[in-house]
């Protein structure tokens, strides 16, 4: 099955603009149809905001958590700290 | 947990907490509050090492511990593989 080869998207006048990404979205490679109301929408988009230096773990508690920094602590289901003191 | 391991914990605690914060400071590098906890955790973190090296010699190779006096005392530990006795 020969697969369908997508030319360059039209990022819009500049390329790295976020704005001009968003205000091109139909216009550019979206990931095609996907059924689900997303169409359209980027595939995937870092989202990074500045971290602010605010309220940190005690270095015992950060190790065991794996961060120092409690809003980087994610405790994913199943996860369980090793508690051996 | 045996001494040497409240000792070791106390050295991966501070080692840890320095490395966080040091991530935090590659991206923000004139937080003072950051800057001054990576000083306070370096400061703590060559205590812990000395207290462990007081009591069990070098932790690294390359510790001044591994010369104390006219001997090479790394060779007097467990070598690394040979885990906590």
């Amino acid at each position: 099955m020969m697969n369908d080869s997508a030319s360059l998207p039209n990022w819009g006048e500049s390329s790295n603009s976020a704005r001009s990404i968003a205000g091109n979205r139909a216009a550019v490679g979206t990931g095609g149809n996907r059924g689900n109301g997303l169409t359209g929408i980027p595939l995937a988009m870092v989202y990074s905001p500045n971290q602010i230096w605010g309220a940190i773990y005690d270095p015992s508690l950060a190790l065991q958590r794996g961060t120092l920094f409690p809003e980087l602590d994610k405790p994913w289901v199943g996860e369980e700290v090793d508690r051996d003191d | 947990m045996t001494d040497r391991a409240k000792l070791m914990r106390q050295v991966q605690n501070h080692a840890f907490a320095l490395n966080e914060a040091a991530l935090y400071l590659d991206g923000h590098p004139d937080n003072e509050k950051a800057i001054a906890y990576y000083n306070r955790q370096h400061n703590l973190l060559r205590q812990a090492v000395c207290e462990y090296e007081m009591a069990f010699g070098p932790l690294m190779q390359n510790s001044e511990a591994a010369t104390s006096g006219d001997r090479w005392t790394w060779v007097d530990g467990p070598w690394p593989w040979e885990g906590e006795n």
